[in-house]
């Protein structure tokens, strides 16, 4: 695919991009910084919320707290406790609350690093309320004996797991249960893995110089990513997972190979091919986009004068949903993408606007969204500029040093 | 027929324009809006400090309520 909206590359715009690259690496690294000073969670809301009829909490170490039913604390009501279990942008925090006898009496939401369309749905379901009067030694599984959320499985998981550990605890230290010992985390490799490797593969295949089926093996990778990694697992790449990356907020790797293979694979690619195997190879977003291309005979259209307006508008949508990612560390907080409002009708009002002027003028133009839009090709870009730069700087010094 | 297509590109410039500014704008009002109800839900909080395994109080919060919740705490820690 052309790049209608890059600049040629004259001296002087070199020049621009990379003063401009340092500066957003300046940036970046600020927020980060200012980001894991100013974190904030809500916990004395959130423990009135868990045990409502309590008056008083008495803080015990360790995130927890004794719920007294009176001021004078002779009414124990149960113990609360502040746990955390990776959602899908980062840790969730919620407020779990026992009975003296390790029942779940309450749960509130405390902090959540999700993409705001997705945990809303969970928020809005009474998900949270079924599982009071779980027991500490219940096995909270998600879809056997806690059903989750449909379209927010990730964020319905990271609440039960936060249930899960935090009651668990509270019986452990507090109300001398006995546990169960916590079984070992199984490795998930299922469907979704196993066609993230063959896509990558037929990537490869496709790409080689000699391959004549290059154009029939791209529309077979893309048709699969669309209806595989779109409308049955709805996981692509998105502007969260390379701010989790940034945060450190990395998720299991048993239970998350997918992500893993995701991000990984694509950095390898990029590191060895010098490619981007994913945007125009398989991104779900980018087929349907293609598939709308084809059937309205879209093509690359030029914006003429506006390129270069257009290109630093893009490149300052991304630059700034990393730093409000930062600045708040959470990686979903920015996820402007309209990937979920496609592929599981989640999003709010503003997205299905949006989705829906993206999908009319993928009739007329090519892969609008990617080109004006998409936050990942601004890291994409920037990647490839700052890869340039460093090469061309390591080979002029070597080239001195030779002469 | 130059002059149709100039004329014609130009409108294309324009569409594409109009498209890329649309949909920018509306992904800054999205955006702000999610923004504005995580500022709104931080507002009057305990501070929790990374690394930190106790809140540390905001001053907002030193109501004679939670001071006293405070001392209990320690006193409780200090038994331990």
């Amino acid at each position: 695919l052309r790049r209608p909206n890059t600049l040629s590359h004259s001296k002087g715009s070199v020049r621009v991009e990379r003063i401009l690259g340092i500066i957003a690496l300046g940036t970046i690294v600020a927020a980060w910084i200012v980001g894991s000073v100013r974190v904030k969670a809500d916990v004395l809301p959130s423990l009135k919320m868990a045990v409502p009829g309590a008056e008083r909490f008495e803080s015990l170490g360790r995130m927890t707290y004794a719920a007294w039913g009176d001021r004078s604390a002779e009414v124990l009501l149960g113990y609360a406790k502040i746990a955390s279990a990776m959602g899908y942008g980062g840790p969730t925090s919620v407020a779990v609350a026992t009975d003296t006898k390790g029942e779940v009496i309450g749960v509130a939401i405390v902090d959540y690093k999700d993409t705001p369309s997705y945990f809303n749905r969970v928020l809005n379901s009474d998900f949270i309320s079924s599982l009071r009067g779980k027991a500490y030694d219940d096995e909270f599984v998600l879809g056997k004996d806690v059903d989750a959320v449909s379209g927010a499985t990730r964020s319905s998981g990271a609440i039960v797991e936060s249930v899960r550990l935090g009651s668990r605890d509270i019986a452990h230290r507090h109300l001398g249960l006995d546990l169960v010992a916590e079984k070992e985390a199984r490795i998930q490799f299922g469907v979704p893995e196993i066609v993230l490797i063959a896509l990558y593969a037929l990537g490869l295949i496709g790409r080689l110089k000699s391959f004549k089926l290059k154009k029939l093996v791209r529309w077979g990778s893309l048709l699969v990513g669309l209806l595989v990694l779109g409308f049955i697992y709805d996981n692509p790449l998105t502007i969260s997972m390379v701010n989790q990356v940034l945060l450190g907020y990395w998720p299991q790797w048993q239970t998350n190979l997918y992500w893993y293979l995701l991000i990984g694979g694509i950095v390898l690619f990029f590191t060895v091919e010098k490619k981007n195997p994913y945007c125009n190879w398989f991104c779900p977003f980018g087929a349907a986009q293609e598939c709308l291309g084809a059937l309205g005979k879209a093509k690359t259209r030029s914006p003429g004068r506006y390129r270069g307006l257009l290109k630093w508008l893009h490149r300052t949508l991304a630059w700034a949903a990393i730093i409000i990612a930062l600045l708040f560390r959470n990686p979903g907080l920015s996820s402007y993408e309209v990937f979920g409002t496609f592929f599981e009708l989640v999003g709010s009002n503003f997205q299905f606007v949006l989705l829906g002027i993206v999908l009319v003028t993928s009739l007329y133009i090519l892969r609008p969204w990617c080109t004006y839009i998409c936050p990942i090709r601004p890291v994409d870009d920037y990647v490839r500029t700052m890869r340039r730069w460093m090469r061309e700087s390591w080979q002029k010094r070597k080239t001195s040093k030779a002469a | 027929m130059a002059k149709k297509e100039n004329k014609q590109s130009r409108i294309i410039e324009i569409v594409i324009f109009v498209f890329a500014i649309i949909c920018i704008a509306l992904v800054v009002v999205d955006m702000s809006v999610n923004l504005s109800r995580v500022i709104d839900t931080q507002r009057n909080r305990v501070e929790i400090k990374v690394g930190e395994t106790d809140p540390t109080p905001d001053s907002r919060f030193f109501s004679p309520d939670f001071q006293e919740v405070l001392r209990r705490g320690e006193k409780n820690s200090a038994q331990e």
